[in-house]
């Protein structure tokens, strides 16, 4: 039988697997793929949880956060090309003029 | 489950007048922003600060007696919300005029540039108003999306763009702490309202979900306020923003920040207040050691700010703190108190810095002030005026602040987050008197773009109101303030949320 608690536990690794990825990771790209990650990991905390309650406000938070995350997107792209055409790569190590 | 779908009366339209007014005129300079004809300069200067200042007279002149909810609980209108949407519009109108007689001018006032800065400010006021975790967060991913894209566009550079990339990866990673604990607390209440989870949270203590949801929202919460230890991108991105825009992140984004974690954590989760407690002391005790000792080594006037920034949420979160479980509305007044002065004071001190701008030299440092009192007297007494109440010195509206935070603290025994808020005061005096020093008693030195600033009226008159502002609270009428004060907090601690006939959810 899977519980409630199958869905949380597989969430938070996902949630797990896009925080490392944050904070380690040097490319740009990578860095926003697991901003998502982590996105859709509440995404399914949510549905998970909409389903156990049978209430349905979860699944609504879920349609905002995919549309949020949209526009996150669409901002953080505009910043990645921005950032390759001045240095023609998308690697991170290339910011450090701001500094102390 | 079934909705009623609410019939809206006109008192719904007068309470959301400010929100309605900033998305017409978002929607007006968008499309000024791709004709040329309409889109001139004064003209875009005229629709971004006709939509504010009647956002601004809506939000004074109607004010419901009572706490309302709209929309099924989405929009709350009552004293607090209004405060916070007051506070952020004129915030936001200064910061217009302040933008409008600098040398970016022309930069801002274009179309796509105001459409997302009225943007940013609309999203503000929603979480500020917001009683649902729904809008909550599309109200602060409203602002904080379109501060990332302003940061690096307004006046593109390098730096800018490594400041909005910063902000941007650390920003979104908050918001999505944020969402997490929003998700636990979700699966355990069973509910996105505020209210809801307020009373479903006490059966809920021992549950190690609802602990992880409730820690993951503050730290997502501490990301946005600049708390450390989450406080990293705070003095890049406030470094490389136009000044202008840095003033706007240092005082709204605190401003709608206290107002959600005074009515979240103080209103909603007080009953699991052990919970959040200890966590919140630390980041306070960190941010306000770290936040001045970091402040010290700075050159950069606008990077030293950036640090005393982190500094003093520090010590609004003492005040946070210090309302623990109870029920008293002090610690939420003072809070409010010290946000109104921290408010005039940066808006003062950023104006300063943004008058002397120039194209070549949007980021002072020490050495181009050094010598200010004899070429520009004026400007260096009220940069004076501001940093002695940025230090708390008394007749300023800065000591008041911070003697009602720690007298807050005090009376809720947290003794050693006053210790460390007065050591971190003195060590704070280093960095600001400097400041001062260097104005009046150094010799100028060479530097390489010498400031050439030009006289303009609004920002002498916004500069004047704010040294008086900061004098007036200081010394004439601290107390009638901070009656009002405990007055538009009272509602958060008592927080019984009446439902209006415009929609109630039934099950």
């Amino acid at each position: 039988m899977v519980s409630i608690n199958h869905y949380l536990v597989l969430a938070t690794f996902m949630f797990l697997c896009g925080t490392l990825g944050v904070l380690f990771r040097r490319n740009l790209l990578l860095v926003l793929m697991s901003i998502e990650l982590m996105l859709n990991s509440v995404n399914l905390v949510f549905v998970s949880g909409s389903r156990l309650l049978g209430n349905l406000d979860g699944q609504v938070m879920v349609f905002f956060i995919i549309t949020v995350a949209a526009c996150e997107a669409g901002v953080g792209l505009a910043m990645v090309i921005a950032l390759f055409r001045r240095y023609g790569t998308v690697d991170t190590n290339f910011l450090r003029i701001l500094r102390g | 489950m079934n909705f009623n779908i609410p019939a809206l009366t006109p008192e719904f339209y007068l309470t959301t007048l400010p929100v309605l007014s900033l998305c017409v005129g978002a929607l007006i300079a968008m499309l000024q922003g791709v004709s040329r004809r309409l889109g001139g300069e004064n003209a875009v200067f005229a629709v971004v600060v006709l939509s504010l200042a009647v956002s601004l007279a809506a939000a004074v002149i109607y004010s419901p007696a009572v706490e309302t909810s709209y929309l099924n609980g989405s929009y709350l209108a009552g004293v607090l919300a209004r405060f916070g949407q007051t506070l952020i519009l004129v915030i936001a109108l200064t910061v217009v005029l302040l933008f409008r007689s600098t040398f970016l001018h022309d930069r801002f006032l274009r179309g796509e540039i105001t459409a997302l800065y009225l943007m940013i400010v609309t999203g503000m006021l929603v979480t500020v108003a917001s009683e649902d975790l729904v809008t909550l967060f599309v109200g602060l991913e409203l602002s904080s999306i379109g501060l990332y894209a302003l940061v690096g566009y307004l006046n593109p550079s390098r730096r800018s763009q490594e400041g909005a990339i910063k902000y941007f990866v650390l920003g979104s990673f908050a918001a999505a702490l944020l969402l997490f604990g929003f998700a636990l607390l979700y699966v355990a209440t069973g509910s996105l309202r505020l209210s809801e989870i307020s009373q479903a949270a006490p059966k809920l203590l021992d549950h190690n979900w609802v602990r992880l949801g409730v820690v993951f929202s503050l730290v997502g919460l501490s990301f946005k306020l600049a708390l450390a230890p989450f406080h990293l991108w705070a003095p890049d991105t406030y470094e490389a923003a136009p000044t202008g825009l840095t003033a706007l992140m240092a005082t709204t984004v605190k401003a709608m920040i206290l107002v959600l974690v005074a009515r979240f954590f103080a209103g909603s989760l007080a009953s699991v207040y052990h919970v959040w407690l200890p966590a919140l002391m630390f980041a306070a005790t960190v941010s306000m050691i770290l936040g001045n000792i970091m402040a010290l080594v700075q050159t950069s006037l606008k990077r030293m700010l950036a640090y005393s920034s982190i500094a003093h949420s520090g010590y609004m979160a003492i005040a946070i703190c210090a309302i623990g479980g109870g029920s008293s509305s002090f610690p939420i007044a003072a809070v409010l108190y010290y946000l109104v002065g921290y408010t005039i004071i940066s808006l003062g001190a950023f104006g300063v810095l943004m008058w002397l701008e120039n194209q070549e030299n949007d980021n002072l440092i020490l050495d181009d002030i050094t010598g200010l009192a004899k070429k520009h007297p004026w400007a260096a007494l009220a940069m004076a005026v501001f940093m002695f109440s940025f230090a708390g010195m008394p007749p300023t509206v800065g000591f008041i602040g911070k003697f009602f935070v720690f007298n807050a603290a005090i009376t809720n025994q947290l003794y050693g987050l006053v210790i460390i808020g007065v050591i971190g005061s003195s060590i704070s005096l280093f960095y600001y008197l400097r400041v001062i020093v260097r104005m009046y008693m150094v010799e100028p030195v060479k530097v390489a773009v010498p400031l050439a600033p030009v006289r303009s009226l609004v920002v002498t008159g916004i500069l004047a109101v704010a040294v008086l502002a900061n004098l007036a609270l200081g010394t004439l009428f601290p107390e009638a303030t901070m009656k009002w004060m405990v007055n538009t907090s009272k509602e958060v601690a008592a927080s019984p949320v009446k439902t209006s006939a415009t929609g109630n959810i039934s099950h």
